[in-house]
């Protein structure tokens, strides 16, 4: 029996009940509120906008108004997506069957810092930095560094299991949240911990449910509170680049870096040749790499002086076994602080033509062994390279390799190539050919035995066919399916996404 | 003065900036003076060193046979 | 090709209710493009609301919306009142901050606000409040074109005259409402033995407001130009940060024109003046301090160091500083406007902005809030008396008469 999924279109009485519950001025219905709220951070076919707008928006101001929210949506089956920052990678936040977007922001508070324990309990709308400047005034840290630090919510952050660029010394976000309050699908709240301490950080108390709420995508519920870990502000931090003559080069002495056993490396971060070149093109830090160079390792460290110290002495030493050339405090400096804001700029795409276009620029990341990483580089950017020549709207902007592993610097590396759309000029045709080149890169990635996604999610047009038909174990794929028709039997939480209306198949 | 790294960016008054010439037909520049472009300047570098604070108390510097800024 | 002023040429072309500019449109598209939102974090009116429909991006994509034909303009009033310009985001934006000297493209949010409100208004679609603001400036207006405002009153035993190479320039603003300070400048700068005259028929300033008015607002900023130009200045000094951005920003952009003469922030001016020993600041004042920065001064203008300076040469004070960055996510809450504008759209947001500035600064256990622009002066004063908090609201130059024994 195929299943047919019918909901309830959003009508005057369904905005009527929504009013009652978060307050008339919290109910969104004005096309501009809910279009500015159709997309993620993630490739849009903007020529499709109203697909993705959501019939309504939500601003909830606390858990218990989540909870009716979403036991309204049971009651009259509307589909339900949460929404943070929006700036995810996967379509987390993008509604596929409109519906109601229910937008966490207005519950952004920090509700307790405690100084003996190390952890901070917060409202899940706060953001990263502006959790990070709040704990700086006493002298703590939050250590969690993704590209988007200075905009990306954490509720989004634990949605999309997100990734930090400094795991390397304190962990990603699945291993800074001791325990959190959620909202299941059906209104039912529950704190999820280790086990049952809110401010534990491991226990063997029943089963460890936390993992199942980091990543996935919203189709699980709505978290709303967390308590965090907290740590003490780093005495110092020294960021190092270095520059070698070939990617191959780079990559050697990559692997002398992770086994170089230094525990305040934060990241070793690889540039290949094509990054290089195209930051030739448009480098923020503007300072010129010398012809000579083709690839960089980017590395930072975090901790005492005493730690960072010895460690940046061996630092040079292993760099220079592969021809590693420092580049520089400045460069150093200036391009590690820029780690976060140099992604979002539109102008960085260049038509065939050579003249500066307005392109999105999106990253593709993979978790990737060591020991693929060549392979994945050259048949990645022969792809894009292809669909660029072919269509207009597509451009390569290079690779990035960084190290994926929380709290040490050897395994997997999460794998990016950044790929620019314009989607300003994008047709049906145009995105399919989009798609087709997505589902591409994602094969090269299953042929070496990695994974499509490493930290943004596998919830994508062109991914996620491969994701639950190829990638997953079916076995775990049907527990997945057999989880979400037990948590949400209505099948209203962000339904669509991992092809898991098929959960609700005869 | 200005001076002509390659065909992609120029160095005009000690900054650089892209040619020109490359946003012509799909987006334009605005106009903009150079003091202008000497405050964002001025503001990304004070930027740059307030990101650094919110990590750590300070920046270490290379071993000293290195450092050669 | 360096120019006298910074402007978007597309942003000068009128819309209509479904249909703006194909730049514009491509504009609005580079925001899209971005999806990040760095703005968001920035903006003083998101952290009160949790809206994101409040921030530059969604300004921007909602107008993207209009161009793709999925909204109206009409229907963007009431999220476009969601803006005090302060200018966190546009400076805080990638496309500024990072290539906006490479690209010479920048957010130029402040301007798409303003741009934005006249033509909603212009093409009969008020939003709330619109009235209200457009009665603020109507009122100054018919007042200084009536000859109400005493706009020469604050000088008259100054004995200065309306000539010379040095000329103190402020609008009604400073003028009719912070005569003592102004008055203060004015004292200090002849304890210094500062030759310098002033304007005796200012006209408003008025900011980003002024293109709401019309030929009316083309014709004041033409006033003030010629006017400092008869005067035969070649420095200007600005005690007012919102006369500064437009004497600086708005006049060129509008008139596209560079003033013949350099204008110069007052604290610059004196901060330099105490550098050459012209000023000695030797009496202490014991106060712990720490101080605001002024939107229009900071994010808008690039200038902060100067105030600081100036605190620090006075001996006595304990100065407990926040850095200049930290502050682009602080406002005083009164915005850009010089007639109230944003407290006339959201009285609630604009106290609840400035109570958590004075709370931050509270926070840092001191008792006085130093300050260097009228406005914020003015707003802090109201959201003190009504929130009853205890602390010291004052200007820099007043600590700095003090010390000089000026007063």
């Amino acid at each position: 029996m195929t299943y047919v999924m019918s909901y309830r279109k959003v009508d005057g009485y369904v905005i009527e009940r929504l009013a009652k519950i978060v307050g008339d001025a919290n109910v969104l219905t004005l096309p501009h509120e809910r279009f500015i709220r159709a997309a993620s951070a993630a490739p849009f076919p903007l020529h499709r906008w109203d697909d993705h707008a959501p019939d309504v928006v939500v601003l909830p101001g606390s858990t218990e108004e989540v909870a009716e929210v979403l036991k309204l949506a049971n009651e009259l089956r509307i589909p339900v997506v949460p929404r943070a920052a929006g700036t995810g990678l996967a379509d987390g936040a993008v509604p596929l069957k409109k519906g109601i977007v229910v937008d966490i922001k207005r519950m952004k508070n920090i509700l307790e810092i405690d100084e003996e324990n190390m952890c901070v309990t917060v409202q899940t709308g706060i953001c990263n930095n502006t959790l990070n400047l709040e704990l700086n005034k006493r002298g703590y840290w939050w250590p969690f560094d993704p590209a988007s630090y200075p905009c990306s919510i954490i509720g989004g952050n634990m949605g999309t299991s997100a990734w930090s660029l400094i795991g390397g010394v304190s962990g990603h976000i699945r291993d800074l949240v001791r325990s959190f309050v959620h909202v299941l699908p059906t209104g039912k709240v529950i704190t999820v911990g280790e086990g049952g301490g809110r401010k534990i950080s491991k226990s063997s108390t029943g089963y460890t449910l936390k993992h199942l709420f980091f990543g996935h995508q919203g189709t699980l519920g709505i978290t709303t509170e967390a308590t965090l870990e907290m740590f003490p502000k780093p005495e110092v931090e020294f960021p190092a680049f270095f520059g070698y003559r070939s990617f191959m080069d780079a990559w050697k002495n990559a692997l002398k870096m992770a086994k170089s056993g230094l525990r305040t490396m934060a990241t070793h971060i690889m540039f290949d040749e094509w990054k290089v070149e195209a930051l030739r093109r448009d480098d923020e830090a503007y300072i010129p790499l010398p012809e000579h160079i083709k690839a960089v390792i980017a590395t930072c460290f975090y901790g005492t002086e005493a730690e960072v110290k010895g460690a940046s002495e061996r630092i040079f030493e292993i760099a220079a076994k592969d021809g590693g050339i420092y580049l520089g405090e400045e460069l150093s400096e200036g391009d590690w602080a820029s780690r976060h804001d140099r992604y979002h700029i539109a102008y960085h795409g260049r038509h065939t033509d050579g003249q500066v276009g307005t392109y999105s620029w999106h990253c593709e990341d993979a978790a990737v062994n060591y020991s693929a990483i060549p392979y994945v580089r050259e048949k990645w950017h022969a792809l894009v390279a292809e669909y660029k020549q072919k269509y207009d709207v597509f451009d390569d902007m290079g690779g990035f390799y960084y190290n994926n592993n929380p709290f040490k610097q050897w395994g997997d590396y999460l794998t990016e190539i950044d790929v620019f759309i314009d989607e300003y000029h994008l047709t049906e045709e145009l995105w399919q050919k989009w798609v087709e080149l997505k589902r591409k890169i994602a094969e090269v990635v299953l042929e070496v035995g990695g994974s499509i996604s490493a930290c943004h999610g596998g919830t994508r047009p062109g991914d996620v066919e491969l994701v639950v038909g190829k990638e997953l174990d079916p076995g775990v794929y049907e527990v997945m399916k057999m989880i979400k028709r037990n948590l949400d039997p209505n099948n209203i939480m962000n339904p669509g996404k991992y092809l898991l209306d098929s959960a609700y198949e005869g | 003065m200005e001076k002509y790294i390659d065909e992609r960016v120029y160095i005009r008054y000690g900054i650089f900036e892209v040619n020109p010439a490359k946003m012509v037909k799909w987006v334009k520049q605005q106009v903009m003076t150079e003091k202008f472009r000497y405050y964002i300047i001025t503001q990304r570098r004070t930027y740059l060193r307030w990101m650094h604070d919110q990590f750590a108390y300070r920046i270490l510097k290379p071993p000293v046979k290195h450092s050669h800024d | 090709m360096s120019t006298a002023y910074t402007y978007k040429p597309w942003y000068e072309e009128r819309w209509k209710d479904n249909w703006v500019p194909e730049e514009v449109a491509v504009d609005c598209y580079s925001t899209f493009a971005c999806r990040h939102k760095f703005c968001r974090e920035v903006c003083p009116v998101y952290q009160e609301t949790g809206n994101e429909g409040h921030s530059s991006y969604s300004f921007h994509v909602s107008l993207l919306s209009v161009a793709r034909g999925y909204s109206k303009l009409r229907e963007l009033g009431d999220t476009f009142t969601y803006c005090l310009q302060c200018g966190a985001c546009q400076l805080r934006c990638p496309t500024t901050l990072f290539t906006g000297d490479f690209y010479k493209i920048t957010n130029e949010h402040n301007v798409l606000v303003t741009k934005t409100r006249k033509e909603l208004i212009d093409l009969g679609f008020k939003f709330k409040g619109a009235d209200g603001m457009i009665d603020n400036l109507t009122k100054v207006v018919n007042d200084t074109d009536a000859g109400k405002l005493p706009v020469a009153e604050w000088a008259k035993d100054l004995n200065l005259p309306e000539t010379g190479e040095v000329i103190l320039f402020v609008d009604y603003f400073m003028a009719t409402q912070m005569t003592n300070i102004l008055r203060l400048v004015a004292t200090v700068l002849k304890k210094a033995g500062v030759d310098f005259g002033i304007v005796k028929d200012p006209k408003p300033v008025f900011t980003y407001e002024l293109d709401y008015l019309g030929e009316k607002g083309v014709a004041y900023a033409k006033h003030n130009l010629e006017t400092l130009k008869k005067t035969g200045a070649k420095k200007v000094i600005v005690p007012d940060p919102h006369v500064f951005v437009s004497l600086t920003k708005e006049y060129p952009r509008l008139l596209k024109e560079d003033p013949p003469f350099d204008v110069v922030y007052v604290t610059d001016f004196v901060a330099e003046l105490i550098r050459e020993g012209k000023l000695k600041p030797e009496k202490p004042v014991k106060k712990k301090v720490t101080y605001h920065d002024s939107c229009m001064l900071n994010k808008v203008s690039g200038i902060w160091n100067s105030p600081r300076e100036i605190l620090n040469s006075i001996p006595g004070i304990e100065f407990i500083d926040e850095d200049h960055v930290s502050q682009w996510y602080y406002c005083c809450g009164n915005g850009a406007s010089e007639v109230r504008s944003f407290k006339t759209l959201h009285e609630d947001l604009s106290y609840r902005i400035g109570l958590k500035r004075l709370r931050r600064a509270l926070d840092l256990e001191v008792t006085t809030l130093a300050l260097t622009c009228p406005h914020c002066n003015e707003q802090f004063s109201e959201v003190k008396v009504k929130s009853n908090l205890n602390i010291e609201i004052i200007d820099v130059f007043e600590l700095l008469a003090d010390s000089l024994g000026l007063r």
